[in-house]
């Protein structure tokens, strides 16, 4: 049998696999199984088979899981540097706070002004992450990714740091310093893990919330979801807020 | 009634409408719509089942029975009277010239 039509039928089955809702499974693997059926052997079936797979991210909107993903990957990997000190602390913490503050202004600036398009979407996105509260492999491969990590990472730096090839600046005893650098690799794996299941939790209420609100007028809906953004908006402004304190304090 | 809320109009989407437009008597399976309307398969399934959900495409399953066929049974799809006339009014901003439902 030809490879492409081998990784195409692959990628067929993880297709099925990760659609959501379960429902739906039978259904399109049986459709896309007649969809590749009909195509001509190798290429066509390998990119159309190639597509299927992709079509799991838009049905979940997973991008914006992923999004979030990266967002917290990258502001752990900030403070992470920060505690190595490769990158001064608290002008790296005064520069977020004033990004995400800005952002947050934005945001309660733009919720009374949002166009009732900008609203569906936010409604639709909040409906595809729907009431489920686990995480989603996304989410859990990351975090995996970044336990393992940090685990190879903690074991080289107590090795080296045992050897006396690390500096210890501060001074401490090994096993407190060694202890200390243990905690710090395994910040970013829970950390992600903490503002994951948070987010999910978040997403959930505002859907039931929503979902309340199905049945009646159009209009109440769209105020909720106004009233999200502003929400948003007004958390992204006191934690930028909280970050830059620690400058204007020393 | 089908549902009154406004799908994201993307280029994509209009033409996967515009596929159904050209052959609004027709049933039309995924491969079909694919290639009438020359959207990637990654694109067209998320649209198509979204359309679904609003009410604008209605589908079944091809009567046969698979073992005997020899193949999967392919899924059909066509526009709903609702369906026509959202595609055709959201086709017909952009200019184009609208078909008779028939």
């Amino acid at each position: 049998m030809d490879i492409k039509n081998v990784l195409a039928i692959t990628l067929l089955k993880v297709a099925v696999n990760r659609t959501s809702p379960k429902a739906l499974r039978e259904r399109l693997g049986e459709e896309w199984q007649a969809h590749l059926d009909a195509l001509p052997d190798g290429l066509p079936k390998l990119s159309a088979a190639a597509g299927f797979f992709w079509s799991t991210f838009r049905q979940e909107n997973e991008k914006i899981r992923l999004v979030f993903l990266i967002h917290c990957e990258a502001i752990f990997l900030l403070f992470f540097m920060c505690s190595l000190k490769k990158i001064a602390y608290l002008p790296t913490m005064s520069a977020c706070g004033i990004v995400v503050g800005v952002l947050g202004t934005l945001m309660i600036y733009w919720a009374p002004i949002a166009t009732i398009k900008n609203l569906e979407y936010i409604d639709d996105e909040i409906s595809y992450l729907g009431n489920g509260r686990k995480l989603s492999h996304e989410a859990i491969y990351c975090i995996g990714f970044f336990v393992v990590l940090g685990a190879i990472q903690a074991y080289s730096y107590s090795y080296l740091f045992s050897q006396g090839l690390v500096h210890n600046a501060l001074g401490l005893p090994p096993a407190l310093a060694i202890g200390l650098v243990c905690i710090a690799f395994a910040c970013p794996p829970s950390g992600m893990y903490v503002l994951a299941k948070m987010e999910r939790r978040q997403f959930s209420r505002w859907h039931k919330k929503l979902e309340g609100l199905r049945d009646s007028q159009e209009e109440a809906r769209y105020a909720e979801i106004r009233r999200i953004i502003t929400l948003t908006g007004s958390v992204a402004v006191c934690l930028g807020l909280i970050a830059q304190l620690p400058t204007t304090l020393f | 009634m089908g549902d009154r809320r406004q799908p994201r109009l993307t280029l994509a989407s209009l033409r996967v409408l515009r596929a159904f437009l050209e052959n609004p008597q027709q049933h039309l399976a995924g491969v079909d719509i694919q290639k009438l309307s020359g959207v990637a398969t990654g694109t067209l399934y998320p649209i198509v089942l979204r359309f679904e959900s609003l009410g604008w495409l209605d589908s079944k399953w091809e009567d046969i029975d698979p073992k005997e066929a020899g193949r999967p049974r392919r899924r059909f799809y066509w526009l709903t009277a609702d369906g026509f006339a959202r595609a055709n009014e959201a086709l017909s901003h952009l200019g184009r010239e609208v078909p008779a439902w028939t």
